[in-house]
């Protein structure tokens, strides 16, 4: 075919009279890899559902997009829907809600062929185990241990995702449009997941849209980059040119090893264990779940640690714990060597502060920046009122790099990357000396979140502060930390000196981790 | 979502004209009414709508639109009343219970299972009759009510809430759970109990006319819409008027606050206030 598979010309959409997306162009050809990227909020989701006409209830959408040379915003619904899954096929983040629960896997590939080329059920269930099997699921047959009779709920998120995937692709699509599809993975699963798609893509000779906020991923995988920003593509382009003109993102991180201290640790957790109660099996409940199993760890004052570990490792639950919120079934956490849990003392609380990961939940949307800011106030002896409250909180504003004005808005109006400062800027107000980040930059987009980490580098030498990083992107901890923990199903497998354990893993796991993380191009 | 065009839908609209006609009413009936609704003149009694009596007359020549007015003070009354005690007992103990978790929490929700296993126009009515008839009674009956309702939207939401990041950071800030229930979860709870209470508030009109049509809301003179509706029944093959108007004025005050409910609902939506 000549000329591209699909082509989006001034694509826009607005609800309720404000713009989502203006004026979004760029260009798929078939067989090709285009990266979509940019931070949460800047229109790729919304892209995609434009493309596919199913925008969000009361949107309008302008534009035009024209597939295989016929314009999509033009066609009848009916036509529409032969369009969607026959020849685009889509490709979500949350492979559980995608996924009907109450039907076999089988049954749902099946289906697929069943409405778009109505085929009866034999055929169309073994042309589903023919596709799940391409999606690499292992032997098709159908017996009592076969993939295609269980249900979502019985397979890992992995191989959910495989069976999106095997959906989306079944009909052999023209063009593959994958929504941020390994973003709710681990990272070894992740690296799976993205040589199948990729795989799959080019057999069929699919042009694939790859929607994702990870410069990493795209690196590895996309021909060509389109980064949004703010509803509107700001750049296109190949990827390895894209990529360089944007810079190192971590530029100026750990240019120094900085030397381990001797001082006796601040913030210190020995044998800490916290269980969750199982789920219960008929009448009896089965052993409790341990979350955290045995975890020793110790912070040095002005120390920069990193906890590394995927989903469901017991990282968050960890950082409860130490953030004296939940009591551990066993085990304690010490402050400076006192007791701390749940009864901490205001003055211990103000010590030990925290910044989450989501920029867009960990604010009460109806305060203003400059209550959210003042929130932790209270903890300190002789907290500031008044005006010397609003002096206070702006100093900490102008600490993160931010303008006086924002003290006087609402967290809705800022960018995802401003909202971590504002949520840095709580953490510090207090003047803390251990600040725990859960997951603080694994929601922003990669150039502002080497922007968030120079700044958190920047506070903790000026201010001395202790950091734990909580996080799965080994990237980050690589680009930040003095110290690292590996932790898997609650416990610490490794930990050692950053350097030493990125150049030698010991652990098999840490080994694992870091193959499978993407390596963005290092200039 | 940019402001106004949210509230701009048919139902709201019309939700909104109805119930402004409402507190119209009540506000004119302190002020002036058409004729006095303590004014028996037999000598005219039962007459049909006319362009003196637009309602026409009740058996004791009292004129049926003025008593609608004067009657709505009633409903305002009761149903108001109702819906601050529901709302007052109820939306605390949600909180208590979503904040508390555990003994708390089993304690308010199978309470409120237990009020609401028993049928509430059935229980309002033995209330009133062991307390005696009277507004005041069918005032506390509504209300006890009303509390379950409360108590379970706002537990159900402040759950919710109670799971967001910006909760965890008030945790981290120090604050106890009255004190983050009172800051955060309360205030992100208020367009969904605004919601509940207008809808509460047309369960309670409703209620109130019941609990009058039985006579067991508020006594005679004071004129109600319920009771009205009593008087007219044995009336009704040749005044029919009287029962129309009065059955009229509960239906319509009863679906404008209804559909204000849900226009607010709608225009409320929190779904609609996040990213963008």
């Amino acid at each position: 075919m000549t000329g591209p598979l699909l082509k989006v010309e001034r694509l826009g959409l607005s609800v309720g009279g404000r713009a989502l997306l203006n004026g979004v162009s760029f260009e798929v050809a078939a067989g090709e890899v285009l990266g979509l990227v940019g931070e949460s909020g800047s229109g790729k989701s919304l892209t995609a559902l434009s493309i596919l006409r199913l925008p969000p209830a009361g949107a309008t959408v302008s534009g035009r997009v024209v597939l295989g040379g016929r314009d999509l915003m033009s066609l009848a619904e009916a036509d529409m829907r032969q369009v969607r899954g026959g020849e685009i096929g889509l490709i979500f983040q949350e492979p559980m809600t995608a996924l009907n629960p109450v039907m076999t896997v089988g049954a749902q590939v099946a289906e697929v062929f069943r409405l778009h080329r109505g085929l009866g059920r034999r055929e169309a269930w073994t042309q589903a185990a023919a596709a799940l099997a391409r999606a690499g699921f292992g032997k098709g047959q159908i017996s009592a241990e076969s993939p295609l009779l269980r249900y979502p709920h019985e397979l890992s998120g992995g191989q959910r995702q495989r069976v999106v995937i095997a959906i989306a692709t079944a009909l052999k699509p023209r063009l593959i449009i994958a929504d941020e599809p390994t973003t709710a993975l681990d990272v070894t699963t992740q690296a799976r997941i993205l040589t199948l798609l990729k795989t799959l893509a080019r057999e069929d000779g699919a042009g694939l849209v790859l929607i994702t906020h990870d410069l990493a991923v795209v690196a590895t995988m996309a021909d060509r980059v389109a980064v949004m920003r703010g509803g509107e593509v700001v750049q296109t382009g190949p990827t390895g040119r894209v990529l360089a003109g944007m810079g190192d993102p971590y530029a100026g991180l750990s240019a120094t090893p900085r030397p381990a201290s001797d001082a006796s640790p601040v913030l210190e957790a020995r044998g800490l264990v916290r269980a969750y109660p199982a789920a219960r099996r008929g009448w009896r409940r089965s052993e409790p779940v341990r979350a955290v199993d045995g975890v020793d760890l110790a912070l040095k004052p002005g120390e920069r640690l990193g906890l590394v570990g995927e989903s469901g490792s017991g990282k968050s639950t960890l950082l409860r714990a130490l953030l004296g919120l939940d009591a551990p079934q066993a085990g304690e956490v010490r402050l400076d060597g006192a007791v701390f849990g749940e009864r901490a003392s205001r003055r211990q609380r103000a010590a030990v502060q925290a910044v989450f990961q989501d920029p867009f939940g960990s604010f009460d949307p109806r305060w203003r920046v400059e209550d959210l800011v003042a929130e932790p106030l209270p903890l300190m002896d002789d907290p500031p009122r008044g005006a010397a409250r609003r002096t206070r909180v702006l100093e900490t504003l102008a600490q993160v790099g931010l303008p006086p004005e924002a003290a006087d808005r609402y967290p809705h109006q800022f960018s995802g990357g401003q909202r971590q400062r504002i949520a840095i800027a709580r953490a510090l107000i207090t003047r803390p000396r251990v600040v725990l980040l859960d997951e603080a930059v694994s929601a922003l987009d990669t150039p502002v979140r080497g922007e968030i980490l120079r700044l958190l580098a920047r506070l903790s030498d000026e201010l001395g502060l202790a950091y734990l990083f909580v996080t799965h992107d080994l990237t980050v901890a690589r680009a930040v930390t003095d110290r690292v923990m590996v932790m898997k199903a609650g416990r610490i497998v490794e930990e050692g000196p950053t350097a030493e354990v990125f150049a030698a893993p010991k652990h098999p796991y840490t080994a694992e981790l870091i193959a499978a993380t993407p390596q963005m191009p290092r200039q | 979502m940019s402001g106004a065009a949210r509230f701009r839908s048919p139902g709201l609209l019309i939700g909104l004209a109805l119930t402004g006609l409402f507190l119209t009413a009540v506000a004119l009936s302190f002020a002036w009414t058409p004729y006095d609704v303590g004014q028996v003149d037999v000598g005219r009694r039962l007459l049909a709508p006319s362009w003196t009596h637009p309602f026409g007359t009740d058996h004791f020549g009292r004129d049926v639109l003025s008593m609608i007015i004067v009657g709505a003070r009633n409903s305002l009354l009761v149903a108001t009343v109702a819906v601050a005690i529901g709302l007052g007992l109820g939306a605390p103990l949600g909180l208590w219970a979503a904040a508390r978790g555990g003994l708390a929490d089993e304690l308010v929700m199978r309470g409120s299972d237990l009020v609401f296993a028993l049928p509430a126009l059935l229980l309002a009515i033995l209330f009133t009759a062991v307390l005696g008839p009277g507004a005041v009674n069918a005032i506390i009956a509504i209300g006890v009510f009303n509390t379950p309702v409360f108590a379970r939207v706002t537990r159900g939401a402040a759950l919710s809430l109670w799971t967001r990041d910006f909760v965890l950071a008030a945790r981290v800030a120090g604050k106890g759970r009255w004190a983050i229930s009172v800051t955060h979860i309360a205030p992100n709870l208020a367009g969904l109990l605004i919601v509940q209470a207008t809808i509460q508030f047309a369960v309670g009109v409703l209620a109130e006319a019941g609990l009058s049509y039985v006579g067991l809301g508020a006594q005679p003179p004071t004129p109600s819409w319920g009771r009205m509706l009593n008087d007219a029944q044995t009336m009704i093959g040749f005044a029919p008027w009287l029962a129309i108007f009065p059955g009229m004025a509960i239906a319509l005050t009863v679906l404008g606050l209804n559909l204000l409910g849900d226009g607010l609902r709608d225009a409320l939506d929190p779904r609609l206030e996040r990213r963008g």
